[in-house]
C-alpha cells in the first residue's frame, strides 16, 4: 500500500476486519450510542459534575444516508469553520454543474518530491540519490499534493546527507554510465571540468548552465547566478588540486540543489489580474506545472546514459521535453493547441524499444519483456495512485495463495511471490503488467473508461523457458501465468504475453490480479471483499465512508475460519443492522469479487460450494447502478457504462494532474473536461488536455481558501 | 520574520528541531544553576500493548478479587477507587520478566511503576489514535495540537542546553524513512519520526563519524549559508502566496536551526566521540544490515541512549510501530512464538491470527520492554546531580491506541521507569484505576499532566480539543507528587 493510501486507510473503516459488535461484548444499540458522540458508560467527571462525555467533535459516523450524500452538497461529515468544502465530499450532480463561478486555484509553491529530485539530479530510480527523503505527505490521497508539505528541520537533517551527491552526474567521465548528454555534448562545459584554471566566462557559463539545465530548469535571473558563481569561486579557491575538480563541481550542485526556488517550483502567477483577480501563471510556471503533471520532471531534465547497454534515455543536448521550453521560451505555451500537440507527443503511443523504462529498474532484459505501449510517467503514476496497485508488495504478504482455484503445488505458490518480486528471471511483476494493460488502452484513446472497466486484454508472464529442465528458477517461474488462469506454456513473446481471458472471468482492471491483490488480506476467505467494496465507494463513486465508529470490535469471528468469506460476512455483518449501517456502503460492492481469491486467481469452488459473485446493489448513488450483478464481471461492466462512474473518474484525473483536491469553484472546469472527453469519444489524451488548458489549471486566485482534505 | 541575527542572539540555546514558530524561539533560558537535568523518554507501542500481558499476579488477583470474577478486560473490574499495590511483583508479568535482576544486573522492580485502567477513548481507539496518543486530542485529518514530547522539549528545565529539543527514533512497517503519523510540533504540522537507524545515527552522530560522512558533515555549513542568503532572497521576491510563503519560512527555520545546533555540536565532540554508538559500515557484521524489526529497535534504543549520555537531547520518543498502519510488520526473529513456526502478515498476526497469535504479541512487547530496561541500567549506572541519570530520567511505556488491534481505548497499560527526582512514584507500585465509564476512571491526558508538573510546568488540562471529553484535571496523585 503506498504510503498516502496507507494514511487514507488509517481512520478509516475496516482495513483490518468487519465484526461489529460481539467481539467487543458491546451491545449494538449501545456501540450506536458510542458512535453518535455519547459515551455508552455514561461517564462523569469525578469533581462531580455531570461530563457526559462526547469524545471529540466529528463523530457523525453514523448520520449519513445510505448514499453518504445530503440534498445540500454535501456528503455529511462535518465541516470546519472556514474549510471550504473538496474531494469527495461534494455532491458530483452540483460539481458538474457550470454556474459560471471562476475557478479560485491557490497560489502555492511546490516542494520536489522524491521521483521528480532523483531524475532532476540526473539520476533514475534504484539508484542511492532515488533513496532521498523527500517523500510525498502521507495524509494527502495522491502524491502531487502540495499544501503543507515543506522542509522542516528534520527533512532538511535528512536532506543534508544526500544532497552533497546530487551534483555526482556532472562529473561523470565522457565515457561513464551515468553520464549526461547535458554535459558531454556541451563543449561550453569542459572548460571548467578539465582546465586547472577555468575563466570566470567558464566559471559564468559552467553555473548558468547547471541552473538552467541542471537544477532550475528555466532560465536563472542575473541575482541567481551570481549568488553561484561568488559560491563556485570560493570552492574553487579550496581546491588543493584539479584532481579534485569532481568534488568542487559537486559543492556547486549542491548548493544549487540546497536553493529555495530549486527544491521548490513556483505556481503564483504574474501579470494583470484578471475581474475576479486572478493572474495568470507565468510561460515557465506553465510549462513545467504541465510537464510535471505529464512526466513528473521539469522540461530539459537530462538525458542520462545510465549504462552502456541501457544507452540514453529520451532528450538530446537539452534534455527531454524540450518542446516545452521552445513554447515558454517564445510564449506560445499560452496557445491551447501548441500545448496539445505537446502533449499527444508525450503522453504515450507505441515503442517496440520502451525508451520510457531506461530509467526505471532493471535492465534492457526486463523491458524488452513489457508490452509495446507506453504511457508518460505522470500518467503512469496516476493510475497506479488512482487503482492503488502500485505498491502491491508493501501489502500483506498472501498466504497459500492458490486456495480455491484449480491450481495447487509449491510451483504455482512460489511462481505467484515471483509476480510480486520478480525475484527470478526477466518477466515483470503484476503491476507492470497492469501497466502494460493501461497504456495499451490509452493507446487506443477509445471510450477510455469503458474500457478500463471491461477489456479482457491482458498481458500476462511468459513461461517458456521457465519449465523444470529448462531454468535452474523453474520452481519460482514455471506457473507465473496460473494466477491469470492461463493453462499451458506461453511463449515468450509480445504476442504471446497478450491474451484475450474468458469473458466470464476477467474484465478490465478491478479483476486484474494486481489491483485484486492489492486489495486484500493474507487469507483467501479475510474480509477482503470489504476492501474491494470500500475502494470502489470511495475511489470510483467518488464517495465517503463515516469512520469506524468508537467500541466497534472490528473482526470476524475465530469460529468461523473454515466458512467462506461470503458466509462470515453476510452472516456476522450484513445481518447485524448496525454494520450493515455502513457497511451496505461497501459490501454489496465488494461480493462480486469473490469469484476471486485474496491473491486474485479465480476460484473453482469455496468452502465446498461454487464460487458466488452475485449480489444486489441498492440506493446506489445513480439509477443506471441498481440491481443485481452476477459477479464481478458484470458490476465492471456496469461500472464501465455509468455515467456517474465516469465522472468520478474525471474527477480522479483533475485531483492528481492539479496537484489538489477539487471544490465547487472548479464546477465549470469538470463540465468543460466531461465534454472534452464524451466528444472525443472518450479520449483520455483530450481530456487531459482540456484540463491543463482550463482556468482550474492555468489561473492562480488572490484567496487561498483552507480545503480541506478528506481521507 | 526570523532573520539570523535576532536568531542567534534571542534563541539563547540555539534552535531545535521544534523552532516553526516565532513563539517558540523567544525568552527561552537554559536551567537553573545546581537544578537537577529533567529528561523523559517514551516508548510507544503501535496496534495496542494488551494489558494481561502488563498485569503481574498479585495486581490481577487483586482485581479479580475486588470483582468477583476473572478479569477477561477492563469492563470486568469492579473497583470504585484506584487499587494501589505498594510492592507488586511486577516482573512475573508476562512482558516485564526484564525487570528482574539478572546476572550482573540491577533490579528495576523498585524503580518502576505500572498504571492499569487508564482510558482515553475520546480519541477514538482502533488501529491506532495517530497523533492523538501522544497529544491526548483526537486526530481528525491531522495533529489538533502539539504533542507531549514536543510542549516538554519547550520548557527550559527540560531542554537544558541541548541541541535537539526532542529526538523522535523508531521502527514500523514503511518504505519511507519518515512516519509522520505519531508526534506534532503543532497543529497541523506532523513531526517526522526517524525510521531508519542509520539516519538516526547520522542525524545524531554524524559530526563524530569516520570517513566521507564525517567531511560531509563539516562541508554543510557552507551549503546552509548558501541556503540561508538564497531563501532571504527569495522571501523579498515572493509575494501573492500566503502558502508559499509558509513553507519559505519553515525552510529558513530549518537551515537557521540546522546552522546553530551545528555550532554547538561542534563544540561537543569529545562527549559524542565517548558515547558513539556503533557506527554504520564498520562492523562485520553489520548490525545495520538487518532488516528485521527488533534488530532495528535495538539500534534505535542504542543510539536514543547515547544522544541522553552525550546531552544531545533530554526528551526522546522512541515508536515501536506507532501511528497509520506502521504496525503492521512482520518479525523473523519471533518466528519460534508463531503457531506452527509460520511467519504470517502483520496484520493477520494482529487481526485474522486470533488468540492463538496473542503469544508473539506479548513476547513482542517483553522484547520492546527488555531494551526500555537495558537503558534504565545504562542510566542508572551514570551519577549526576542529584543521583543518576535514571533519578533523572522518567521512562514511560505506552500503546499508541489502548488495549488492543481494534481498541476501545478503554484501557490503556503503562509502565514507568525512575524520574524520582522529577516526583514520580516508581517505587514498585502498581495502579489500577476503575474502569472506563465510571466516574473514578482516569486519562491519559492525567498522565501527561502529571509529566508536565514533574518538568517544571505545572499544567491540570494538558489535551482534550473538546474539553467535555475530560474527565479530571490536573496530575495523577498515585503516581506522582
Amino acid at each position: 500500500m503506498s504510503t498516502v493510501k496507507m494514511q487514507s486507510a488509517l481512520a478509516l473503516v475496516l482495513l483490518g476486519g468487519v465484526h461489529c459488535a460481539g467481539g467487543g461484548g458491546q451491545s449494538s444499540e449501545t456501540a450506536g450510542q458510542e458512535a453518535t458522540g455519547t459515551t455508552g458508560g455514561g461517564a462523569t467527571g469525578t469533581d462531580g459534575t455531570e461530563s457526559g462525555e462526547t469524545g471529540e467533535t466529528d463523530e457523525t459516523a453514523t448520520g449519513e444516508t445510505a448514499t453518504g450524500e445530503t440534498e445540500t452538497g454535501e456528503t455529511g461529515e462535518t465541516t470546519d469553520s472556514g474549510d471550504v468544502p473538496s474531494g469527495n465530499d461534494l455532491n458530483q450532480d452540483s460539481l458538474f454543474t457550470c454556474a459560471d463561478a471562476p475557478a479560485m486555484p491557490p497560489a502555492d509553491i511546490r516542494l520536489l518530491d522524491s521521483h521528480e529530485w532523483t531524475r532532476g539530479v540526473g539520476s533514475w530510480s534504484g539508484s542511492n540519490l532515488s533513496r532521498n527523503p523527500l517523500y510525498a505527505r502521507a495524509d494527502h490521497r495522491y502524491s502531487s499534493y502540495s499544501d503543507g508539505e515543506g522542509l522542516d528541520p528534520s527533512l532538511l537533517s535528512l536532506y543534508l546527507d544526500v544532497v552533497t551527491d546530487a551534483g555526482t552526474a556532472w562529473t561523470r567521465g565522457k565515457y561513464e554510465g551515468g553520464r549526461l548528454r547535458t554535459v558531454w555534448e556541451d563543449p561550453e562545459t569542459q572548460c571548467m571540468i578539465t582546465e586547472t584554471d577555468p575563466t570566470p566566462e567558464c566559471v559564468v557559463y559552467f553555473v548558468r548552465r547547471y541552473l538552467e539545465r541542471g537544477s532550475l530548469y528555466r532560465p536563472a535571473s542575473d541575482e541567481e547566478v551570481d549568488a553561484l558563481y561568488d559560491f563556485a569561486q570560493s570552492r574553487l579557491a579550496d581546491e588543493l588540486s584539479p584532481d579534485d575538480r569532481g568534488e568542487t563541481i559537486k559543492k556547486i550542485a549542491a548548493a544549487a540543489w540546497m536553493s529555495s526556488s530549486v527544491l521548490h517550483r513556483r505556481e503564483v502567477g504574474s501579470g494583470a489580474a484578471d475581474e475576479f483577480g486572478r493572474v495568470r501563471l507565468s510561460d515557465w510556471e506553465l510549462a513545467q506545472a504541465i510537464t510535471y503533471a505529464l512526466s513528473r520532471t521539469a522540461p530539459g531534465v537530462p538525458s542520462v546514459n545510465r549504462s552502456f547497454n541501457a544507452g540514453f534515455s529520451k532528450g538530446d543536448v537539452d534534455g527531454d521535453l524540450a518542446g516545452f521550453i521552445a513554447a515558454a521560451e517564445n510564449g506560445t505555451i499560452k496557445d491551447p493547441e501548441v500545448v496539445a500537440d505537446l502533449i499527444r507527443a508525450h503522453i504515450g503511443g507505441t515503442d517496440p524499444e520502451r525508451r520510457d523504462l531506461v530509467l526505471d529498474p532493471g535492465d534492457d532484459r526486463d523491458w524488452e519483456n513489457q508490452g509495446e505501449f507506453w504511457m508518460s510517467h505522470g500518467v503512469r503514476a496516476f493510475f497506479r495512485e488512482w487503482l492503488d496497485y502500485g505498491e502491491i508488495a508493501a501489502q500483506p504478504p498472501k498466504v497459500e495463495v492458490a486456495d480455491t482455484s484449480a491450481w495447487s503445488g509449491f510451483a504455482v505458490e512460489s511462481s505467484y511471490q515471483n509476480t510480486i518480486t520478480a525475484s527470478n528471471g526477466y518477466e515483470n511483476t503484476l503491476v507492470t503488467q497492469l501497466d502494460d494493460m493501461i497504456a495499451r488502452i490509452l493507446a487506443s484513446d477509445k471510450d477510455v473508461f469503458r474500457e478500463l472497466m471491461t477489456s479482457r486484454m491482458f498481458y500476462t508472464p511468459a513461461t517458456a523457458g521457465y519449465q523444470e529442465g529448462e531454468s535452474s528458477v523453474w520452481k519460482s517461474t514455471s506457473e507465473m501465468n496460473k494466477v491469470y488462469n492461463v493453462a499451458g506454456i506461453t511463449d515468450r513473446t509480445r504476442e504471446a504475453r497478450w491474451i484475450e481471458l474468458p469473458e466470464k472471468e476477467r474484465a478490465g482492471v478491478l479483476t486484474h490480479p494486481a489491483w485484486l491483490g492489492a486489495h486484500s488480506l493474507s487469507f483467501e476467505n479475510d474480509p477482503n471483499l470489504v476492501h474491494r467494496g470500500k475502494w470502489i465507494r470511495e475511489e470510483l463513486l467518488c464517495q465517503n465512508i463515516p469512520d469506524l465508529p468508537l467500541n466497534v470490535d472490528a473482526a470476524l469471528s475465530e469460529e468461523s475460519k473454515m466458512h467462506s468469506a461470503r458466509k462470515r460476512i453476510s452472516e456476522q455483518i450484513d445481518a447485524d443492522p448496525y454494520c450493515a449501517g455502513c457497511h451496505q456502503m461497501m459490501n454489496p460492492l465488494g461480493y462480486p469479487f469473490e469469484i476471486y481469491n485474496h491473491a486474485g486467481f479465480v476460484r473453482v469452488e469455496d468452502h465446498g460450494g461454487e464460487p458466488d459473485g452475485t449480489s444486489t446493489l441498492e440506493n446506489m448513488p445513480s439509477p443506471e447502478l441498481n440491481g443485481p450483478v452476477t459477479d464481478a464481471t458484470d458490476l465492471s461492466a456496469r461500472l464501465g457504462s455509468s455515467p456517474y462512474a465516469k465522472r468520478c473518474f474525471i474527477r480522479q484525473s483533475f485531483r492528481y494532474f492539479a496537484g489538489r483536491e477539487e471544490t465547487m469553484a472548479d464546477a465549470c472546469t469538470m463540465v468543460a473536461l466531461e465534454k472534452a472527453y464524451d466528444e472525443s469519444g472518450g479520449s483520455f489524451t483530450e481530456l487531459f488536455i482540456a484540463l491543463v488548458n482550463s482556468e482550474s489549471f492555468q489561473l492562480r486566485g488572490p484567496t487561498e481558501p483552507n480545503v480541506r482534505v478528506h481521507r | 520574520m526570523i532573520n539570523r541575527r535576532n536568531f542567534l542572539t534571542t534563541s539563547g540555546l540555539l534552535a531545535g528541531s521544534a523552532l516553526l514558530s516565532a513563539s517558540s524561539i523567544g525568552g527561552r533560558s537554559a536551567r537553573a544553576a545546581g537544578e537537577s537535568p529533567r529528561r523523559v523518554v517514551i516508548f510507544i507501542e503501535g496496534n495496542g500493548v494488551r494489558p494481561e500481558c502488563m498485569r503481574d499476579p498479585l495486581t490481577l488477583q487483586t482485581l479479580e478479587g475486588i470483582a468477583g470474577k476473572p478479569i477477561a478486560s477492563n469492563r470486568d473490574y469492579g473497583h470504585d477507587d484506584p487499587v494501589l499495590i505498594p510492592a507488586a511483583p511486577l516482573s512475573e508479568a508476562r512482558a516485564l520478566g526484564a525487570l528482574a535482576a539478572g546476572q550482573g544486573e540491577i533490579s528495576l522492580v523498585e524503580r518502576a511503576a505500572l498504571v492499569l485502567g487508564l482510558s482515553s477513548t475520546n480519541l477514538g481507539g482502533g488501529h491506532s489514535t495517530n497523533f492523538g496518543a501522544l497529544s491526548a486530542a483526537r486526530a481528525l485529518g491531522g495533529p489538533a495540537a502539539a504533542t507531549i514530547e514536543t510542549v516538554l522539549g519547550q520548557i527550559p528545565g527540560v531542554r537544558g542546553d541541548t541541541p535537539f529539543d526532542a529526538v523522535r527514533v523508531g521502527i514500523g512497517s514503511s518504505s519511507t524513512p519518515l512516519n509522520y503519523a505519531t508526534c506534532a510540533f503543532d497543529k497541523g504540522k506532523p513531526a517526522p519520526i526517524l525510521m531508519s537507524p542509520t539516519a538516526a545515527f547520522s542525524t545524531l552522530f554524524g559530526s563524530v563519524s569516520s570517513g566521507k560522512s564525517g567531511d560531509d558533515f563539516s562541508s554543510r555549513r557552507d551549503l546552509l549559508e548558501f541556503a540561508y542568503a538564497d531563501v532571504t532572497r527569495e522571501l523579498k521576491n515572493l509575494s501573492g502566496s500566503t502558502r508559499g510563503r509558509d513553507k519559505l519560512e519553515t525552510y529558513e527555520a530549518s537551515v537557521l536551526g540546522e546552522l546553530a545546533r551545528m555550532e554547538q555540536i561542534e563544540g561537543m565532540k569529545d562527549a559524542l566521540l565517548a558515547v558513539k554508538p556503533a557506527e554504520p559500515g564498520l562492523l562485520d557484521p553489520d548490525p545495520y544490515a538487518s532488516t528485521a524489526p527488533l534488530d532495528q529497535y535495538v539500534l534505535q534504543t542504542e543510539i536514543a541512549t547515547a544522544a541522553l549520555l552525550g546531552g544531545l537531547t533530554n526528551v526522546v520518543v522512541i515508536s515501536m510501530g506507532s501511528g497509520s498502519y506502521y504496525w503492521s510488520q512482520q518479525y523473523p526473529t519471533l518466528t519460534n512464538f508463531y503457531p506452527g513456526g509460520q511467519m504470517i502478515g502483520g496484520h493477520d498476526l494482529r487481526h485474522a491470527g486470533g488468540a492463538e497469535y496473542y503469544d508473539v504479541l506479548h513476547e513482542l512487547t517483553s522484547r520492546y520492554i527488555t531494551e526500555m530496561a537495558r537503558m534504565a541500567r545504562v542510566l542508572e549506572a551514570q551519577p549526576e546531580e542529584g543521583g543518576t541519570m535514571l533519578d533523572n530520567t522518567l521512562l514511560l511505556y505506552m500503546p499508541d491506541n489502548g488495549e488492543k488491534h481494534h481498541s476501545n481505548a478503554e484501557e490503556w497499560a503503562m509502565l514507568m521507569l525512575g524520574g524520582d527526582n522529577m516526583g514520580f512514584k516508581t517505587d514498585g507500585r502498581s495502579v489500577t484505576y476503575p474502569k472506563s465509564g465510571h466516574a473514578n476512571n482516569r486519562q491519559i491526558s492525567n498522565v501527561f499532566n502529571s509529566m508536565l508538573h514533574g518538568a517544571g510546568e505545572p499544567t491540570d488540562d494538558f489535551g482534550h480539543a473538546n474539553a467535555d471529553s475530560r474527565i479530571a484535571e490536573g496530575p495523577l496523585a498515585e503516581i506522582w507528587g
